[in-house]
């Protein structure tokens, strides 16, 4: 990408497909180019040539272990969030939404933090997947207002289904498309919609 | 041995990990850390469990970690446990009576830690329970 092309995307904000690349890339915190692949539904491939521009213009930090964001890919991906969604952010049914939120998210950590000290047991799992159950049947409130946040249903319903047959594991492998990892994603994801800092939890 | 802070322990282990205190008040600074390929050689401090642009520093080996608010049921806690990174939530020091305060004003108290933590060569000890110590190293 030029100079001047960077310069435009920081004026006008990103288009919806460079947000959803270097917002997975923000949400994620690192991710490897095959991971961004099954989560866009796209090739590795298309993944790397979309994401060359950005590391040239230096929005984007290639490791070993992934790529991750720079000062300047973050500006970005949160000027989008508040262009796109700072009408909603005085919406009261928003804010009660999250304060309910808390809630569950409270929940949610305990249980996985039971299900790591205190033995992995059917229940413990049982009342974890209750806790993710009750954030899919949430959502249903958000989705006409965040309509891209349906695939956070879907993958955390693909999650659920894994685990019921069997691979628990995904429940908080954070090498995984696990449950808590795409919970830890979503609430990144709420709070820059919020624009509010991140809470204690 | 020299313990001058303590913590609560996000999970029993017997690693003692051993590194210079590296304190990480920004993103910036932990890709910094990372571009520097000395990861490893480091104890990170952080302000707290909801730090999560230390994310990538666990993914990729980082050896032990501190914070200065947090509880091990967090989402840092819960990573820690995950990786088997030893973390030590909510750390003082044990020359002083200054504490974390939940909803207070605690930017002199981070402020003291930080000074007194940053740069100190430490081993952290995770092995009993609750309560995790950091040991001073000459």
């Amino acid at each position: 990408m030029s100079g001047a092309e960077a310069e435009m995307h920081d004026a006008t904000g990103l288009d919806d497909a460079s947000f959803a690349l270097l917002n997975a890339v923000h949400l994620k915190r690192m991710v490897g180019e095959a991971d961004l692949a099954a989560l866009l539904g796209t090739s590795q491939e298309d993944i790397a040539a979309r994401l060359a521009p950005w590391v040239e213009s230096g929005y984007v930090m290639a490791l070993s272990a992934g790529v991750m964001l720079m000062p300047e890919g973050t500006a970005a991906v949160h000027a989008h969030y508040h262009a796109r969604y700072a009408g909603l952010r005085g919406q009261p049914s928003l804010g009660d939404w999250y304060t309910r939120f808390e809630t569950l998210n409270t929940r949610f950590i305990a249980a996985l933090t039971r299900w790591q000290q205190q033995g992995q047991d059917d229940d413990t799992l049982f009342r974890a997947l209750e806790i993710v159950e009750a954030l899919v049947k949430a959502l249903d409130a958000l989705t006409p207002l965040v309509p891209r946040y349906a695939d956070y249903q879907r993958r955390f319903n693909a999650a659920i289904d894994a685990i019921e047959q069997g691979d628990a594991d995904l429940l908080v492998n954070p090498r995984r498309d696990s449950a808590h990892n795409i919970w830890f994603e979503f609430h990144e994801d709420v709070l820059c919609v919020l624009g509010r800092p991140r809470d204690t939890t | 041995m020299s313990i001058i802070a303590e913590g609560y322990n996000s999970f029993e282990t017997d690693k003692t990990p051993e590194g210079t205190v590296m304190f990480l008040p920004d993103p910036k600074a932990v890709i910094g850390l990372l571009q520097s390929g000395k990861l490893k050689d480091h104890i990170l401090l952080a302000e707290g469990g909801t730090t999560t642009f230390l994310a990538p520093a666990l993914s990729m080996g980082a050896i032990g970690v501190l914070t200065l608010s947090g509880a091990p049921e967090s989402h840092l806690g819960i990573l820690s446990r995950e990786f088997q990174i030893p973390c030590i939530m909510t750390t003082y020091l044990c020359d002083s009576d200054s504490r974390y305060v939940t909803g207070g004003n605690n930017g002199a108290h981070f402020a003291a830690v930080t000074a007194a933590l940053n740069g100190k060569r430490v081993r952290l000890h995770c092995t009993d329970g609750d309560l995790g110590r950091v040991e001073l190293l000459a």
